[in-house]
């Protein structure tokens, strides 16, 4: 056997979060070695949608020359679907804020993968963890099949199945109510069809947010973002909502595809595509025991996942929480101590940073959407009152005996004030 | 022993998607692996080199984005890793190819044995090794499914209608099939002691070389698979007997 090399730290999962402390310490010369359980950085990854670019302009020097971005976004809808109609808000803004942008995971981790090995990090893909070595209660490296590799510290950024934060102690597994299944499909059309579709101009994208139908009115959703020559659609429900309805989150995809709204929008495209991934949905309640002696949690499997119903925000928490454990890991070497009490640090720090100051912010957003009104009651009361109120008969009505009418033994008008009252503080 | 392996960056031909309209490959990005006959070349020589000593070098050319290949080669335990990548590779032919290798080979020198797969992963030409061994006027052994050294080499040849033993004097030129053997698969230690070992770059300007194919490529595509497509809208209760009529030609053809 030859001499174990001593790492300075072991990275679990080439993801945002990953690659983001993996960049951040190579940078500075910490001795780093990213471990992917994918054939290639990239391959386990399903999300093809919005990503907030603030975090990643602030660290990778040159990010918006040199990124995969493929559009930013400047139109943003939400639309509540019933069964065959849909109401939609729309804000189209201005092409320069650019704050977000449209692209792919995979190939953006595989862009971030490529910065890891220019700043002289390692990344190597192929190689699944299958354990922590761990001595008393200290986190002491990893096992891979036969080999065991050693560093002061581990980054567990695992993603949403935390295999090795279990073993670590730091959380157990999701509840139903904590996660959602996405499925996404995407579609091939030319780059000028999807501007036109979606109103928009050379390089700027569309993210359009679902409620109702698409989640067969449980809770969840749909989305669509239009990418610089595909769209991607796709529906997430949450698990204990897919099992209390017994839906196949597979024939749900296949109903929103086809419900007139969208396959107008994908008309003549091609599918090239399908994948399906879990999603962490329980917002700041979702968020364990983020450090050890030796370890720190990040991304996914630290629930690090913002969704407020008509945006969701991930990827750029996952990166800036990696960011943040590089800074820790830095104090920590600096200090020549490694334990749970210096590495305590990454929990201050992240209180202090965007990722929980939002996730906080919102905190009670996720039991504000366990509220199934906003997947059924309302999108179908929406779409039916504007339609009847656009629908000119002999007389046309008036809306608000309409909006009585329509809510007659389903929602009090109590509720619906009260309903509206909870969205506007907490959204 | 001084072995010499041509390796080629394929595309992973199983990842690859088709625009489903035009039929085309969509090869940008495409993700890459090495080429598996040539995986097999590499691994031969390996085995041969832990039998009766020696080095094994390996040649690659392609697009600068197969430049990831010197990992793998090294993972799997290659001494000596040379390549050469310009993005104006992309169109060059069988021909281009074999010339480029050989004269990358001349420059290297020294060989007793160079190995190749007998076809890449994508291209499938099976031209590549037997214009190199032209070039670099050497004996040629194809589709070896073994492979034996002492002073001279003896290999077994499946050439489709038989095994064909042939015995050819060093140095020579052997390229050599899938079912040759079972590639290693390299342990995490061999990866990460691979990562940082150097390798050496070519380039087009080293060589004389004419880079113009002589291949016209008129079009890449996938095969056409007809469907019938035929819906009945079963919402129709009058079309039910249609329904029934394509359920009994399904028996017919014992699909269901």
């Amino acid at each position: 056997m030859e001499m174990e090399e001593k790492f300075d730290a072991i990275i679990v999962g080439a993801g945002a979060s990953g690659l983001g402390a993996a960049y951040s310490l190579a940078k500075s010369g910490f001795n780093v070695v990213v471990l992917e359980r994918g054939q290639r950085i990239g391959a386990k990854n399903v999300y093809g949608g919005r990503i907030y670019s603030h975090v990643f302009e602030k660290e990778i020097p040159g990010f918006k020359e040199d990124a995969p971005v493929e559009r930013w976004v400047t139109g943003e809808r939400l639309t509540f679907l019933d069964d065959s109609s849909a109401a939609t808000l729309e804000l189209s803004s201005d092409f320069s804020s650019e704050n977000s942008f449209i692209t792919t995971l995979s190939k953006f981790n595989e862009w971030l993968g490529k910065k890891v090995e220019e700043t002289g990090g390692l990344v190597i893909s192929g190689i699944k963890v299958d354990d922590l070595i761990i001595e008393g209660s200290t986190v002491k490296g990893i096992v891979a099949g036969e080999e065991r590799l050693f560093a002061d510290v581990v980054i567990d950024a695992e993603g949403v199945n935390p295999i090795l934060a279990k073993k670590a102690g730091l959380r157990g597994d999701w509840n139903p109510h904590e996660v959602a299944v996405g499925v996404k499909e995407v579609i091939k059309l030319p780059e000028s069809v999807i501007e036109d579709r979606f109103n928009l101009n050379h390089g700027e994208g569309a993210a359009n947010l679902f409620l109702g139908y698409a989640s067969r009115y449980g809770f969840g959703g749909g989305f669509l973002y239009t990418a610089k020559d595909t769209i991607s659609i796709g529906v997430v429900v949450r698990v204990d909502s897919a099992i209390a309805n017994r839906i196949s989150v597979y024939d749900i995809v296949e109903d929103f595809r086809l419900h007139p709204y969208i396959s107008k929008l994908i008309k003549d495209g091609s599918p090239i595509e399908y994948s399906a991934h879990l999603v962490p949905e329980a917002g700041i309640h979702g968020v364990p025991k983020l450090y050890g002696n030796g370890i720190l949690l990040t991304g996914d499997a630290a629930g690090f996942v913002l969704n407020r119903g008509f945006t969701v925000r991930g990827v750029d928490f996952a990166f800036l929480s990696g960011v943040i454990a590089a800074e820790t890991i830095r104090k920590a070497h600096e200090e020549g101590d490694f334990s749970a009490s210096t590495l305590s640090h990454y929990e201050q720090r992240l209180k202090e940073s965007v990722v929980f100051r939002e996730l906080e912010n919102f905190r009670k957003v996720p039991n504000l959407l366990s509220n199934l009104r906003f997947f059924e009651t309302y999108p179908k009361l929406l779409c039916e009152i504007l339609k009847d109120a656009y629908t000119v008969g002999e007389d046309s009505k008036k809306i608000y005996p309409l909006l009585k009418n329509k809510m007659r033994d389903r929602v009090s008008m109590i509720t619906l004030i009260r309903d509206i009252i909870s969205v506007v503080r907490n959204l | 022993m001084d072995i010499i392996v041509c390796v080629k960056q394929s595309y992973d031909v199983q990842q690859i998607k088709f625009d489903p309209k035009t039929g085309e490959p969509m090869l940008a990005g495409a993700p890459r692996k090495m080429s598996d006959m040539d995986r097999r070349a590499l691994e031969e020589a390996l085995r041969i080199r832990e039998k009766v000593g020696g080095v094994v070098k390996t040649v690659s050319i392609g697009t600068p984005d197969s430049r990831d290949v010197v990992k793998e080669i090294y993972a799997m335990g290659a001494d000596e890793a040379y390549i050469l990548t310009d993005l104006k590779l992309e169109k060059a032919d069988p021909d281009v190819t074999a010339r480029l290798l050989s004269e990358m080979i001349k420059k290297i020198g020294n060989y007793d044995l160079i190995l190749s797969g007998a076809a890449s992963t994508d291209g499938y030409s099976w031209q590549v090794p037997a214009k190199v061994a032209a070039h670099l006027n050497l004996p040629f052994l194809p589709n070896a499914i073994s492979i034996n050294v002492n002073d001279a080499v003896m290999v077994d040849c499946d050439l489709g209608d038989a095994i064909y033993d042939y015995k050819a004097p060093l140095p020579c030129m052997v390229s050599v099939s899938l079912e040759i053997n079972e590639p290693r698969i390299p342990t995490l230690s061999a990866i990460l002691k691979a990562s940082r070992k150097p390798f050496t770059e070519f380039h087009i300007k080293d060589f004389e070389v004419d880079l113009s194919p002589e291949l016209e490529v008129i079009s890449t595509a996938m095969p056409k698979v007809a469907r019938k497509n035929f819906i009945v809208d079963a919402s129709d209760a009058s079309k039910l007997d249609e329904v029934r009529k394509i359920v009994d030609e399904l028996r017919k053809e014992n699909v269901i």
